[in-house]
């Protein structure tokens, strides 16, 4: 059972979210397409296949703080208020695999949930793959779970799934139809193609290999693709003194491309040779992810490959690794 | 969880070890934290000073003791310098005590060998009075201990009632001695060969890489096993919690798989560097 929803209904959905939550949705910005607060349906972005940038910072800012606090006899601290609802739209299938998987990881973390149980999620299939995108090797082109809303963009309409209870209450205004029909699945496939069984076996029998220098040499420590990488979640706490007196802690991300990742006192660098930080970089999504929380770390959005000034491209190396 | 929130703990007493390590004794302000601050030798906390940042170190006192608890730490940066110029009385942020520590149920009734070098004998002054505390239940207590100078010695006054201890032997050496030093000169290594019996025994290692590195063939030929060597390792560390990946040697995590590993688990770890 779907229900459906007129394309040209939309600014009617748009406004109906806005009554009760701030609106996420994909824009363009400053030259990228990015998700951001809108006000109305015209300023959304309709047409693309992925945002450049994922929604990560919606769950786990950059620079968020953790507390605040304040010295004088005693130390008082301050933690932050409940966040503002939210629903992110036009969030795409493998971003949203992102969450799930993140939440096997950072569940545990206050901060981290507070925003994900504050936060709906109204998620809009794929219909065309990009050119980096590799989803489909990795099976999270396909949401089971995870969702309050799932659209599907059938032309003039869309078909929409329930995911949850608040889901189906919003289905009762009259803009949705209810409807048995199913409608004509747009298969796709990602053109990039790997075998996914077996990687992390893989990443581990070639550890000590060269194989890291041979694809990996170039890389200059940008640290742009876990940046854009929608699981990419190291971070650092970092305090932020206001006066002498008091101050926040802040979380602020934290790349482990960079050189400054492992040094400790003594400017002693535990990954001192690039490529071995791009080896920590695959092997954490790859081989420990699997092993601490069975999963692959990496959804396959392909911005990675997109977003690297030098043409590092992760996917080709997976493919080629055995 | 609010797990990045420190608990508020007051510094009741500074003691300087030397010029450049201090110990402190920690009171947390929450008496029922106070009461449940269970942890095994070898176990860290991570510190806050207010304004400045936090760094892990290891706890150096007695499990037994309830009313507070100790760390040793030796200036070497931002955290460390501004913790040094706390007083007693001053107000810090504590997490923990996290990670594992030494397995001193498995020590029971075994001959304990602990070699140690700078301020890596902070979490071992834990274990020893863990065992003179419980001293029925372990055998022989060695101590190896090596520092850069005599006046590089921590522990000075803890050291001279533990040579006093039956069935303690306690050994040290520095690497440069000045006139007043009448004890042994040379590296830690060297002091392997003081130790006349290594059957059933265990030995603990808690210094900088160099020393294990060294140290470990030594003892192998002794007849000392991998499964009976524990080593404890230090890696960069943010949250302590085997969470923000700061600190991970290949898939083990330094914060919450060790700090103290049996060196069976991670001899073959191509990332351990040494
Ligand atoms: C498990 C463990 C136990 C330790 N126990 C002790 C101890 O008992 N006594 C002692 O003097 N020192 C100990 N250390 C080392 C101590 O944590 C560092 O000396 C301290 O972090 C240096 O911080 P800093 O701000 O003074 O130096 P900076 O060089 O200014 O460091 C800045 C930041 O880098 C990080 N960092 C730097 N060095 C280290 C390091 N070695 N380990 C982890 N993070 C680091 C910290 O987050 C620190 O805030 C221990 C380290 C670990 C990992
Ligand atoms: S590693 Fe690359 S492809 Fe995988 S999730 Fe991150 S950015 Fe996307
Ligand atoms: S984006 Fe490319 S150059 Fe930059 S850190 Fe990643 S792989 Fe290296
Ligand atoms: S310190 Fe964060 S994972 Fe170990």
């Amino acid at each position: 059972m779907y229900y459906v929803l007129k394309k040209k209904d939309l600014p009617k959905f748009v406004k109906l979210l806005n009554k009760n939550f701030e609106v996420i949705a994909p824009v363009k910005k400053n030259g990228s397409l990015i998700f951001d607060k809108v006000s109305s349906a015209d300023e959304i972005v309709k047409n693309y296949i992925n945002t450049d940038y994922p929604p990560k910072n919606f769950f786990l800012p950059d620079g968020e703080t953790i507390f605040e606090y304040k010295k004088s006899n005693n130390i008082k601290i301050k933690h932050p208020g409940k966040p503002k609802k939210k629903v992110i739209y036009g969030i795409r299938p493998c971003d949203v695999n992102a969450l799930l998987k993140l939440d096997k990881i950072l569940g545990g973390e206050f901060y981290y949930r507070i925003k994900r149980e504050n936060t709906k999620i109204i998620a809009i299939n794929c219909t065309k793959a990009g050119e980096n995108c590799f989803c489909t090797s990795l099976g999270d082109d396909q949401l089971k779970e995870g969702f309050d809303l799932l659209l599907t963009d059938v032309g003039k309409e869309f078909y929409i799934k329930i995911g949850s209870e608040w889901g189906k209450k919003l289905m009762k205004h009259k803009i949705f139809k209810r409807t048995e029909n199913s409608f004509k699945k747009t298969f796709f496939e990602c053109k990039r193609f790997f075998l996914a069984k077996d990687l992390d076996k893989k990443i581990e029998r070639n550890f000590n290999t060269k194989i890291w220098e041979k694809h990996f040499k170039k890389c200059f420590s940008c640290t742009a693709c876990s940046v854009v990488c929608p699981m990419c979640y190291c971070f650092d706490l970092v305090q932020v003194p206001k006066s002498e007196n008091e101050g926040k802690v802040k979380k602020f991300w934290s790349s482990c491309l960079s050189k400054e990742f492992s040094r400790v006192a003594g400017d002693f660098i535990f990954r001192d040779k690039r490529v071995n930080r791009v080896r920590q970089f695959l092997s954490h999504k790859f081989l420990y992810g699997k092993k601490h929380y069975d999963e692959f770390l990496c959804v396959g959005c392909g911005r990675c490959i997109s977003h690297c000034p030098v043409g590092i491209d992760y996917e080709k190396f997976l493919e080629e690794i055995k | 969880m609010k797990i990045y929130t420190p608990n508020i703990g007051k510094i009741k007493k500074t003691i300087k070890e030397t010029e450049d390590t201090k110990t402190f004794q920690i009171e947390l302000e929450n008496k029922i934290l106070r009461e449940h601050f269970y942890f095994d030798p070898g176990e860290f906390v991570l510190i806050t000073v207010f304004g400045v940042g936090e760094a892990p170190f290891s706890i150096s006192s007695s499990p037994f003791n309830k009313n507070y608890f100790e760390i040793t730490a030796r200036k070497t940066g931002n955290v460390t310098n501004a913790l040094f110029n706390l007083k007693e009385g001053d107000k810090i942020g504590v997490r923990g005590p996290h990670g594992k520590g030494y397995p001193m149920d498995e020590f029971e009734h075994t001959n304990i060998i602990l070699i140690s070098g700078g301020c890596g004998l902070a979490p071992l002054k834990s274990l020893i009075e863990y065992v003179i505390q419980k001293r029925g239940c372990y055998n022989k207590l060695t101590l190896l201990y090596g520092d850069k100078t005599p006046q590089n010695i921590i522990y000075e006054k803890e050291i001279s009632k533990w040579k006093k201890i039956k069935n303690f032997d306690v050994h040290l050496t520095v690497d440069k001695g000045d006139k007043k030093w009448k004890g042994n000169v040379g590296v830690v290594t060297k002091l392997i060969n003081k130790v006349k019996n290594f059957e059933n025994s265990v030995v603990c290692l808690c210094g900088p890489p160099v020393m294990m590195k060294y140290s470990i063939p030594e003892l192998k030929k002794k007849g000392i096993e991998d499964e009976d060597i524990f080593v404890s390792l230090e890696r960069k560390m943010q949250c302590g919690l085997g969470i923000c990946c700061h600190c991970n040697i290949n898939d083990v995590y330094v914060c919450k798989d060790g700090p103290v590993f049996r060196y069976l688990d991670i001899k073959d770890l191509s990332e351990l560097g040494w």
